[in-house]
């Protein structure tokens, strides 16, 4: 059948104009190399912050144009705070997955195709806009009788999108920010697997009516109702909640309390009634269901009008394995390091180590360990741990987290920076601290 | 209505009824089970049971009956459309969409049909012979559906070159219809996206913008250089 119309046989032009991009950007890093050195020569001062600035403001912006899978990706490492310089976390930590909008006809194809009627034979009203985007397609209102729903509708063709643009991502990731190919391969496996479960939607329905019953007993939060008969492959219908985006409301009340220290005791008991709620429920589900809400992206919580803490989207959960958390939460045991042999072997266990790592690495990685947990838990001046942590980063991956989260997490007693919308994480590893302490 | 010679368009054989359906029915029915067409008009009518003389009074030859049923896949499509009362408050861009929504959806439930047509299709710049009835009913829903954009200001107005649209339609279709072709993703997703994309970037390129601005300011160049 297949016959030799050159014209229209399946031009690649979406990866070839991706592709490009990505050669586009090559060369403005290039560049932003060369202004770097040519600085450098002028004067010696010129740290390499700048330089990270310019990189991560070149990338983020092409990345950006591409949106899809790339995008997210840029998202993931951000998460993941230490794999990237401070420059590019920040950066990227504004990033938002938005694909680009579906236009009215094909969200009511979507409905004809699974349902077999259009939105507005399903609901009484059906928003014509998009009023969200979300994970690989976005969200609109609808009402029936007097209850609001969201429904979030899936771009046609993202799970198929997903491999190739992870494909292209791999060289620039592994250059520019100095990857490891066998930690990045790591890494983008798990990403690749998650992206892929986050498009399949009736998976997400089954987790999310799973998870937000066995956690519904936690005080503080609230969880939408599904609706099985209203979702299918690419379409979700959940409640609609009220409430701002966690991003937006502490924005806001930032802006509100003029300077971060002055931030007044009603606030204040709301940001800790919040905090808690959250670190309740990370722990509730780090411990107890041994599988995490794996997108802490601010636009993921909503913050209803009466403080409560909204949680959407269980596109994208973690399951703990059992031996790694296992072995994970040993390394919270101040009595492991008592035996050098057993932390070792724990070590290679958890890939802190690998068996082809040079020896000063191997010796290098476990001492440092032991002086960042001794500094976190006696909580000394910032600055130290901020110093030690700089060491850590170039040492492993996973150490790195743990000393930044460390880190993060004595700036907030100290009462810096702690609204910050990474405050999931943290909260995962406050957890492990008392037991820690001696 | 019988006299209506050879139908060139629906209304024509649906003056014959029954037997037209029967016909049609029959003939796709030998098409795709013997990968070609019937040696002659007189040995399908034998094997249907009717007369050569009730065929010839439905359709003038085997590819009239091909045209007929191709158009007959646009006239159901944009009969629907009209139907629909949402219809009426989309925009120009919506209403191209969903006129290509749903002419895909009627072309999926005939894909093995449509694919025994356009397989052998070599040249998209030439229209088959099958296409001669379906183009003018397309070309007829685009330019009012552009004309439309045109009087609320989604399409900017260019001299000359607007005129045009309709047949850039007409090729981007062609570009479609082989992209589903050879599309073999679970539902034709990617073709919808391909839709959605190009529909959307052809709106960007006839809108108000770069290119209006650009024309303009090499107008004015060209005329306030003495």
């Amino acid at each position: 059948m297949k016959k030799d119309t050159k014209e229209f046989d399946k031009i690649p032009t979406t990866k070839i104009q991706r592709a490009s991009k990505f050669i586009a950007t090559g060369a403005k890093i290039g560049t932003n190399y060369l202004k770097h050195y040519s600085k450098r020569l002028v004067n010696p001062d010129t740290t390499r912050d700048e330089l990270h600035n310019d990189n991560a403001r070149d990338i983020y912006a092409s990345l950006s144009e591409l949106k899809g899978s790339a995008l997210k990706v840029a998202q993931m490492l951000s998460m993941d705070k230490n794999l990237l310089p401070t420059a590019y976390q920040q950066k990227f930590a504004m990033a938002q997955y938005s694909a680009p909008p579906l236009s009215y006809p094909l969200v009511v194809k979507t409905f004809q195709t699974y349902f077999g009627k259009g939105p507005n034979d399903l609901f009484d009203s059906f928003t014509h806009q998009a009023r969200n985007a979300a994970s690989m397609g976005q969200v609109h209102q609808a009402t029936l009788k007097d209850k609001k729903f969201a429904v979030k509708i899936q771009y046609p063709g993202v799970a198929d999108s997903v491999k190739s643009d992870l494909a292209m991502v791999k060289p620039i990731a592994l250059t520019m920010f100095n990857l490891n190919p066998a930690e990045y391969d790591e890494f983008i496996g798990e990403v690749e697997l998650r992206m892929t479960e986050e498009t399949d939607y009736v998976l997400e329905l089954k987790r999310s009516v799973e998870l937000s019953e066995k956690c519904k007993n936690i005080n503080g939060l609230v969880f939408p109702k599904y609706y099985p008969e209203l979702s299918s492959q690419k379409i979700l219908t959940m409640d609609w909640i009220e409430g701002r985006p966690l991003g937006d409301f502490l924005n806001e009340e930032i802006v509100t309390s003029s300077s971060r220290h002055l931030v007044t005791s009603s606030s204040r008991h709301i940001f800790t009634s919040l905090g808690q709620a959250m670190w309740d429920f990370y722990h509730f589900q780090m411990h107890r269901l041994k599988a995490v809400h794996a997108d802490p992206h601010p636009g993921n919580f909503i913050i209803t009008p009466d403080n409560q803490l909204g949680i959407i989207d269980f596109g994208c959960v973690k399951v703990i394995p059992k031996d790694f958390y296992g072995k994970y939460f040993q390394l919270m045991d101040p009595r492991l390091f008592d035996d050098p042999k057993k932390v070792e072997k724990l070590f290679y266990d958890l890939h802190f180590i690998y068996p082809d790592d040079t020896a000063k690495d191997k010796k290098f990685f476990p001492g440092t360990f032991q002086q960042a947990r001794g500094i976190a838990q006696s909580s000394v001046s910032k600055r130290r741990v901020r110093l030690l942590a700089e060491e850590v980063f170039r040492s492993i991956v996973w150490i790195r987290r743990r000393a930044y989260e460390h880190e993060r997490a004595s700036s907030i007693e100290e009462g810096e920076g702690s609204t910050r919308c990474d405050l999931p994480e943290q909260n995962i590893f406050r957890s492990v601290q008392p037991t820690a302490r001696p | 209505m019988e006299t209506t010679k050879k139908s060139r368009n629906t209304r024509g054989t649906r003056a014959s009824g029954g037997t037209a359906d029967k016909i049609r029915a029959a003939y796709v029915d030998y098409l795709l089970t013997n990968g070609k067409q019937p040696a002659s008009v007189y040995k399908f009518c034998i094997d249907l049971g009717i007369k050569e003389e009730a065929f010839y009074s439905g359709f003038g030859s085997f590819d009239a009956i091909e045209k007929d049923i191709w158009t007959s896949f646009i006239t159901k499509t944009v009969t629907a459309l009209q139907s629909d009362k949402a219809f009426a408050t989309f925009t120009s861009r919506e209403r191209i969409l969903s006129f290509y929504y749903a002419l895909l959806e009627e072309l999926k439930n005939n894909r093995s049909f449509v694919l025994q047509q356009i397989g052998t299709f070599r040249k998209p710049e030439l229209t088959p012979s099958y296409l001669k009835g379906f183009k003018p009913v397309f070309e007829e829903f685009i330019s009012s559906a552009l004309g439309q954009g045109k009087s609320n200001g989604e399409i900017s107005t260019r001299p000359y070159i607007d005129r045009i649209y309709p047949q850039l339609f007409w090729m981007h279709f062609g570009f479609i219809l082989l992209y589903w072709r050879d599309d073999d993703s679970a539902g034709f997703e990617k073709t919808d996206a391909a839709v959605e994309k190009s529909v959307n970037l052809a709106f960007d390129l006839i809108g108000k913008g770069a290119l209006d601005s650009a024309f303009d300011f090499a107008k004015f160049l060209y005329q306030t250089k003495k």
